[in-house]
Formats: structure tokens, C-alpha cells, sequence
């Protein structure tokens, strides 16, 4: 389905990546934004209060983000496109919300711009330390989907993609920008509506008495209904089975034999070659391949450059979705090459998720960096050279020592 | 199900009122069948979430009649309680109280140590729920059937944040615990009956309720201002003109 004229606001801007996440999730179809300011994403919040009463949608500052979130999921079973805007101390208290969301498999978007640091960090500095939490946030199992942009022109384009898989899929999708992106301010072109694809609601249209709310369909996602249309729906964060009632008297087998839990996670794996998303340069005859996303795959970009320019064979593999995580890609790649190089704005995180898949086949070596900044290009450069020269096999992990760390802790 | 004689009144009121498109938002689980039973949809929210829950059903759709049945006497989640008040937001919240807080001469029905009273000064929601600018507010025990039955109809009907305290004792508290009678339960309900008193027209300010006292039941709100989906369309076709959509 394209996107609705109405909703699109075609032409050329200079924005920034807060911004032209909120134009990303007008074009989209999203009506409803339930937020509480959080600084560096307020911005984005903002933009789209002012677009919001142009294009029949609402925004509303509730008094925290515990209640945003769970508004948004009110919303969104209310029938409408939904999605909050926060920042790391915000995330964190919106993971309640999220599970309750896996787990009644409701539609909705987040839009996390990453700042440095635990709890209050740097509120006006960049980080992307929040990338496993965005996995495993939320207690129990479930699956998510989170993408990473690293411009203002993709933080608009992946605004309306994560509104697409979450419909798609019926899940919480995370637009995990940064401060840096969302702070950025650079050229954004809106296309008119009719070259912006929009995925709409799986709505069920068989007879009312047989909808069960959790029995899928195609992709293992169930179609879904609105609130108060007449389907006498019981749904509860509770373990639940296809009718949505809970499984609480039933004994061990009754449970996992009637559970959907298995599914919610089921729907996103079986699902994850349709949904992940990588951008490659140069893999074909690299011996080193930089592993980036967000913000740091444009950092990266000088470092790459400076390799090649010293002869080194260096290619490089950006995470548009992070979540699912590309395992098969790294695999394959590991059995062909020296080592990874993952530079992040965090002490190790995704590193450890590329170690996990490259199965001792490459070395792989992170190149950390402790938020409010990105990386010195340089240090990626001389990851890089250590990378390729280096002809032990490593165990594990391996930390590279960044300029700074070195001229900090000796 | 915990409150069996509150949701009797709730399905009366609903028959009575012939609403439809009606969501009922809970943080503590029913019987499969209670949305059949009272002919709407259910959401069983984690819990202290159940307004927030209703204000993003509400505000997703205006046209949806929202039910709130709230426990636990306005204290996780009690933040989105007074906002939502202060908003107007058209929700009817039915709170439940079991005296998880104090009641000292009754037998002590908290909900974590059941023999013993807890010294804690609950909440006076009706005075709260005023304060923080409910268009309708009541209190009633659930023997009060008939009362409690009008006053939920009229809180329905009502547009804005309205508010039913039903007192009522909670079933599940008695169940398997020893030195308490099987019969307890219909022993409270008669004494909350008993000590109670119809005064309409008490300020909320008085409505504590408080062991030496009887329980102060009545319709104390009940007057109109504007919903928070009212302003927020007023004001912005007043900012934009014709370039305003309005949210619907």
C-alpha cells in the first residue's frame, strides 16, 4: 500500500535526525505519539506535535514514560499507528511496557535517540550502550526488532520501515538512533507518497464468533482486530493460549503445549531472513571487515579509507537491523577472514554478539569508546592494521586500546 | 474473580445504559468469560497500568466507552490516576476498596498478611479524585446495589474522568487462611453496610474513613467541564485554522 498523500510532507529539508524522525513517522501513518521529554529526543517529539494536528493525529505529554508506553499499546489496539520517543533513562522505564506489548504481539514504535552513560549519563552526548537492552530489556522471552540509522535521510526512511515490521510482525520495533544523528542536521528528501510503500494493519475480516486473537495466520502472526468492535476479546499479559485466555490451572504440558510464547519468538527467527537488513562494501576479497552501526558506521568510514590507502584488503558490514543479528552473514564471513574489527560507543556489547557467530573462525576486536563522542577515526585505522597483521589466534574478545585510553590509563 | 457483587452492579448498569463499543481495563485477572459475560473487551494490563492503558484506548478511539477496575486504592499507577483527572479524560474508574489499608475494627483483609491490621492511613479518593478535577464522584459499598448500579449508569453517560469507590471485601483474601470463617466474607459486606451512612452532600475533605466513624457513602461530584480531546481540538483549530485536521 503506498502512503497517504495527506500524511507526507514531499520536498527537500534541512533537518535534523530528530526531525526527520517524526516527518518518517507521518509519512507512515502513525496518529498517535504518547511521549514524556527526555533529552536528546525531545525534539523529535516536537516536530511531530507540530505535524500531528496537520494530519488528523494526536500528541500527548504524559507524566511519564511508564504511562506512555502503555498508552501507546492502549492506542495501538485502539487501531492506530503508535509510538513513543525517549532516551536511555526513559527506555528503562519503559521496558515494562515493552514485554506487555511482545506479549499481547501489539504494533508499536519506539524511537530510542542513545545518549552516553548509565542511569542520568550525558544527557546531551552521544552513546550506543543501549543496544542489548533493547533486546533483553524485559523480562521473559520475547523478540524484538530494532533498527539503526546512521543520517537525518535514514532516520527518516528507517522511521517508516520500523512502522512497516511492526505491523508486519506484530511486534515493539526500536529505532535505536543517537545523539549524534538525531543532532545531526543535513540534507532530507521526503519522496511524494506514491514511491513511500506502507505496510497496513493485518486486519482479521472472517466471521466474529471464530476470532482467536492469537492464532496465526501466514508467518506465524496472527491478523489482529480493534478494541471495542464487538469481539469480546480477553487479552492479559499473562501467559496466554490462541483464545488469549490465561493458563493458569492448567498443569506443565497443557501450558507449553498451549502457550504462545514459543511463537513470539518463533515469529521474528523464522522470520529473520525476510526482516534483516545489512549494508556491504568490498566483502568479496577483505581479510579484515569492520562491523558498525549507527552513528560509528559513518566514523568508520575515514578508518576504512586510511586502511586502504596502506594496502590493507578491508571491507565492511553495517547493521541496518540490528535485532535479529545478521548470525548467518558473520558465520559465512568468519571462515574467509582474518578478524573483525566492531567499533562502538559502548565498553563491548554487539562485539560480543559478532564473536558469538564468527565460532573461533576469526579473531575479532573491539574498539570501544566510553559515549559523549565518537570514535577517532585513527584508532579504527590502527584496529584495522592490527587486525591484518596480526597471525596468532586470539581467544575471545580483544579490546583494543584507543589514543585516548592510552594517554588517560597509561 | 475477585469482586463478584461490584461486577453484578457494572453488568447492570452496562444493560441498563445499552452502551456499546465498551473496553473494560483491569490489572487483576477475571474469569475466561467475564468479557462475554459483560459483552465487551478486556484488557488485563500489568498492573498499576490499567488508566494509562485506558487513556491510549480512549484517545486512539474517541468513540470507545472506557471502564477502569482499579484495586490497590490509588497506589502504583496512582500518578496516571491524577493525571488523568487533571486532564478530564473520559474514563470511568471503578475503584475497589478491600481495605488493604486499616480499617482497625473489622477483621483486616491485607492482601499480604491477612490477620493483621496494617497501620497505614489509606487514601480519601473521593477527595482525591476531586481535587485532582473528576466530573463524577461516588462511593458505595457493594451492598449498596442499587445505588452503586445508578452511579456507575451515570458515571457512563457522563463525558470526563469519573470515579465509583465500591467497598467490598475481597474474596480471594479468605480462601485457605486459618481463623477465618468461610462465612467472613458476607460478614463484612454487612458490616461495611452496616457502618455506613448516605450523606450526599459531605464535603469530600470529611470522607476519610476511619474505624470510629461510620463509612460516608453517596454521590459527592458530579458537574461538567471540558475532556482533554475537547481541548486539545478546540485549541488547535483556534491555532491553525483551516490547516487543522481534527483527531478522531
Amino acid at each position: 500500500m503506498k502512503a497517504n498523500p495527506k500524511d507526507v510532507f514531499s520536498g527537500t529539508y534541512y533537518i535534523d535526525g530528530d526531525v526527520a524522525c517524526a516527518y518518517g513517522a507521518a509519512a507512515a501513518g502513525c496518529k498517535f505519539l504518547a511521549g514524556y521529554p527526555i533529552t536528546p529526543s525531545t525534539e523529535a517529539a516536537e516536530a511531530f506535535a507540530k505535524l500531528a494536528p496537520q494530519i488528523g493525529a494526536m500528541f500527548i505529554q504524559m507524566e511519564d514514560e511508564l504511562g506512555s508506553i502503555v498508552a501507546v499499546l492502549g492506542a495501538s489496539w485502539a487501531g492506530k499507528k503508535s509510538m513513543t520517543i525517549t532516551s536511555g533513562p526513559g527506555f528503562s522505564l519503559m521496558m515494562e511496557g515493552i514485554g506487555f506489548g511482545a506479549a499481547l504481539e501489539t504494533p508499536f514504535v519506539i524511537i530510542n535517540i542513545q545518549r552516553g552513560g548509565p542511569s542520568t549519563g550525558v544527557p546531551t552526548r552521544t552513546g550506543q550502550a543501549d543496544m542489548m537492552q533493547a533486546r533483553w530489556g524485559s523480562h521473559g522471552d520475547y523478540e524484538i526488532i530494532a533498527l539503526s540509522p546512521d543520517s537525518p535521510q535514514e532516520s527518516f526512511e528507517f522511521t517508516i520501515k520500523a512502522f512497516n515490521l511492526a505491523e508486519r510482525y506484530r511486534v515493539p520495533v526500536m529505532l535505536m538512533s543517537d545523539e549524534c544523528v538525531g543532532h545531526m542536521t543535513e540534507k532530507v528528501v521526503i519522496p511524494s507518497a506514491s514511491e513511500i510503500e506502507v505496510e497496513p494493519r493485518r486486519f482479521y475480516h472472517g466471521p466474529k464468533d471464530q476470532y482467536l486473537p492469537f492464532k496465526p495466520d501466514r508467518d506465524l502472526v496472527p491478523p489482529m482486530v480493534k478494541a471495542g468492535e464487538g469481539y469480546r476479546l480477553h487479552l492479559t499479559g499473562l501467559v496466554h493460549d490462541e483464545n488469549g485466555y490465561p493458563l493458569l490451572d492448567c498443569d506443565i504440558d497443557e501450558v507449553n503445549q498451549k502457550s504462545t510464547t514459543r511463537r513470539l519468538v518463533d515469529k521474528i527467527r523464522a522470520n529473520a531472513d525476510k526482516i534483516i537488513e545489512i549494508k556491504e562494501d568490498s566483502l568479496d576479497d577483505a581479510e579484515v571487515v569492520v562491523v558498525s552501526y549507527g552513528i560509528t558506521s559513518r566514523v568508520a568510514l575515514k578508518g576504512i579509507e586510511q586502511a586502504r590507502e596502506y594496502g590493507i584488503k578491508v571491507g565492511s558490514l553495517r547493521l541496518v537491523t540490528v535485532w535479529p543479528f545478521p548470525e548467518k552473514r558473520i558465520t559465512e564471513l568468519a571462515h574467509k577472514i582474518k578478524g573483525f574489527v566492531v567499533p562502538e560507543i559502548n565498553y563491548g556489547q554487539i562485539v560480543f554478539e559478532v564473536e558469538r557467530c564468527s565460532h573461533g573462525k576469526a579473531n575479532v576486536v573491539l574498539v570501544p569508546h566510553g559515549g559523549a563522542g565518537v570514535h577517532n577515526p585513527d584508532d579504527i585505522f590502527e584496529a584495522i592494521k592490527q587486525v591484518a597483521k596480526n597471525k596468532e589466534k586470539y581467544e575471545g574478545v580483544v579490546e583494543y586500546r584507543t589514543s585516548l585510553e592510552r594517554l588517560i590509563f597509561g | 474473580m475477585n469482586q463478584n457483587s461490584v461486577i453484578v452492579s457494572l453488568a447492570n448498569a452496562l444493560e441498563r445504559t445499552g452502551l456499546e463499543k465498551v473496553c473494560v481495563v483491569s490489572d487483576v485477572l477475571y474469569k475466561k468469560g467475564i468479557a462475554d459475560y459483560l459483552g465487551v473487551d478486556l484488557f488485563h494490563t500489568t498492573r498499576g497500568r490499567t488508566i494509562a492503558f485506558g487513556v491510549g484506548l480512549k484517545l486512539g478511539n474517541p468513540k470507545l466507552k472506557i471502564i477502569v477496575l482499579m484495586g490497590d486504592l490509588v497506589t502504583i499507577g496512582g500518578n496516571h490516576f491524577m493525571h488523568a483527572a487533571r486532564r478530564n479524560i473520559d474514563l470511568t474508574v471503578i475503584c475497589i476498596n478491600n481495605f488493604i489499608y486499616k480499617l482497625k475494627n473489622a477483621p483486616s483483609v491485607n492482601s499480604v498478611f491477612p490477620l493483621y491490621i496494617c497501620p497505614e492511613q489509606p487514601f480519601n479518593i473521593p477527595h482525591l479524585a476531586k481535587s485532582c478535577g473528576a466530573v463524577y464522584v461516588a462511593r458505595w459499598t457493594a451492598l449498596h446495589k442499587a445505588e452503586l448500579t445508578n452511579s456507575i449508569a451515570e458515571a457512563l453517560q457522563k463525558q470526563g474522568f469519573s470515579v465509583i469507590e465500591a467497598i467490598s471485601p475481597g474474596e480471594g483474601n479468605f480462601a485457605g487462611v486459618d481463623g477465618v470463617a468461610s462465612d467472613a466474607r458476607e460478614k463484612l459486606l454487612k458490616f461495611y453496610y452496616d457502618n455506613s451512612e448516605i450523606k450526599d452532600t459531605e464535603p469530600t475533605e470529611n470522607l476519610a474513613i476511619d474505624s470510629d466513624k461510620k463509612i460516608i457513602v453517596g454521590k459527592f461530584v458530579d458537574w461538567e467541564r471540558p475532556t482533554f480531546i475537547d481541548l486539545y481540538n478546540n485549541q488547535l483549530r483556534h491555532t491553525l485554522g483551516n490547516k487543522f485536521v481534527p483527531y478522531e
